[in-house]
């Protein structure tokens, strides 16, 4: 048997080219190696360089968040000639800026008025004003930031631009920002922007808003009828968390808008602040509604009380759908001693699925 | 009085440090929660100052490592963020006996911390 030869002379490479690829490669990699080296040296000489700034900084901010002023001439909070020469750097003053922040928000008070006497005595906003002119979102939204934890409410016409920004993240902290600093009469911007507030972004200016004074009902009214949607949402969201009575009627077409999110929201508005019309007005819509919305509707039904709400709900009891008949028995225990009888005298209340159904529900209630 | 902060947030831990010394306290700093347990047994603390969240060992954790000692009973003030209700009431069902949210003044802890040690 002959060997076949797999393999032709032609291709095996020359001695002296295969020296030259493997001094190439090995190159490659020294020169791969050299650069890793020198960025681990240098990120070593950056991070030794923050730590030292930052020991600096210990003594100047501890100075800074108890210094108390005798009252005889403007506050000045004294530096050290150190301090004063590093501030040059702006890895230095970023620094000093975040470290100032992070102190702002963990602090009240004396201390916190401090950090913000400090800030402006070294004229930090303009820092931070730069960041708002950066092409980089992450950048703007961290000038946005640090303008408004430090109270720089002269310069709120910068950030107000940018509650409408393109960028949904710069549009976020641009709104809290306003918020922040100004409270209910920040919202203004929800008169003319155009783009969506979303959910998490509601949440937040919620959680702002729930600390604030001054509630404005004529401008949440205004908002009720705003052609974007999620204002809309927002504004039922402050009506609820409000308990704003007076708005009920307000609120009431809303259940008629063409967006099943905007009708959903104005169920669950609407259990906060229902008067004596609200039944009917849900009754009257109920059928049109997806599941969801007719389970909250259930829900509010049940929580009102109203006898004719029981009338109502015991003939949802015979819907096609066991989510809505349960939806319906909730509510209807709710209701108490009313509802109780509806479930009792229900005709089917011995049969499958209704015993089970009843049974859930009343285990739900009780546990 | 000797007093256990454990706080990870080192401007916090500082000011609260610079805060309780000046009236007179001993202090003693851990800026994680297991620093902070370990050092429960070696300093015997007469009120423990302590955060909520921190690296490896919670807030919680420390309360109910705490009351599990045999002994007096230290005196516990929590410092929650906005928001944790939920779990300052858990702290309160573990042992804590008072809490700060932050933000907070320095000067309304060294109020609080006086109070707790006086009753």
């Amino acid at each position: 048997m002959r060997l076949v030869l797999l393999y032709s002379p032609a291709l095996v490479p020359q001695p002296h080219l295969l020296l030259i690829a493997m001094a190439a490669m090995v190159g490659v990699l020294l020169l791969i190696t050299i650069f890793i080296l020198i960025y681990l040296v240098r990120r070593r000489k950056h991070e030794k360089k923050l730590e030292d700034w930052r020991d600096q900084l210990i003594g100047t901010l501890q100075r800074t968040i108890f210094f108390e002023d005798d009252g005889n001439a403007p506050a000045t909070i004294p530096l050290t000639f150190k301090t004063s020469r590093s501030l040059k750097h702006p890895g230095f003053r970023q620094l000093l800026i975040d470290e100032l922040i992070q102190g702002k928000k963990s602090l009240t008070g004396t201390a916190a008025a401090n950090l913000v006497l400090l800030f402006n005595q070294l004229g930090l906003s303009r820092f931070s004003l730069q960041k708002l002119n950066s092409r980089r979102w992450h950048i703007k939204a961290r000038g946005i930031q640090e303008l408004a934890v430090m109270e720089q409410r002269q310069l709120v016409t910068r950030i107000y631009r940018l509650t409408n920004a393109h960028h949904e993240l710069v549009r976020m902290e641009a709104q809290s920002a306003i918020v922040q600093l100004y409270g209910f009469e920040g919202l203004r911007f929800l008169d003319i922007i155009n783009t969506p507030i979303s959910e998490w972004q509601q949440i937040t200016l919620l959680r702002l808003l729930a600390r604030m004074p001054g509630i404005q009902p004529g401008k949440i009214a205004n908002w009720l009828s705003s052609g974007n949607d999620s204002v809309r949402i927002f504004a039922l969201k402050l009506v609820a968390e409000h308990h704003l009575h007076q708005l009920h009627d307000q609120v009431i077409p809303c259940l008629h808008h063409p967006h099943p999110d905007v009708r959903m929201q104005t169920v669950r508005c609407l259990k906060e602040i229902y008067t004596d019309a609200t039944s009917d007005a849900m009754i009257q819509i109920y059928a049109a509604q997806n599941i969801h919305c007719r389970l909250a509707i259930l829900d509010v039904l049940g929580a009102i009380g109203a006898p004719d709400n029981g009338i109502f709900l015991s003939q949802r009891l015979a819907e096609g759908d066991d989510l809505l008949k349960l939806g319906a028995a909730r509510a209807l225990i709710q209701m108490g001693d009313l509802g109780q009888k509806h479930l009792d005298d229900f005709p089917l209340s011995a049969e499958y699925p209704w015993n089970e159904i009843f049974q859930q529900a009343k285990t739900e209630q009780t546990a | 009085m000797k007093i256990l902060i454990a706080e990870d947030e080192p401007i916090l831990i500082r000011t609260i440090e610079v805060r309780l010394k000046k009236d007179g306290h001993e202090l003693c700093l851990a800026c994680d929660g297991q620093q902070a347990i370990d050092k429960i047994a070696d300093f015997s603390p007469d009120m423990i100052i302590t955060d909520i969240m921190m690296p490896y060992a919670s807030g919680l954790e420390i309360i109910s490592y705490t009351r599990q000692q045999p002994g007096k009973r230290t005196p516990i003030i929590i410092l929650s963020s906005m928001g944790q209700e939920d779990v300052v009431l858990e702290a309160f069902k573990l042992g804590a006996d008072d809490y700060i949210t932050k933000p907070f003044s320095p000067n309304e802890l060294s109020v609080r911390v006086r109070r707790l040690l006086a009753s």
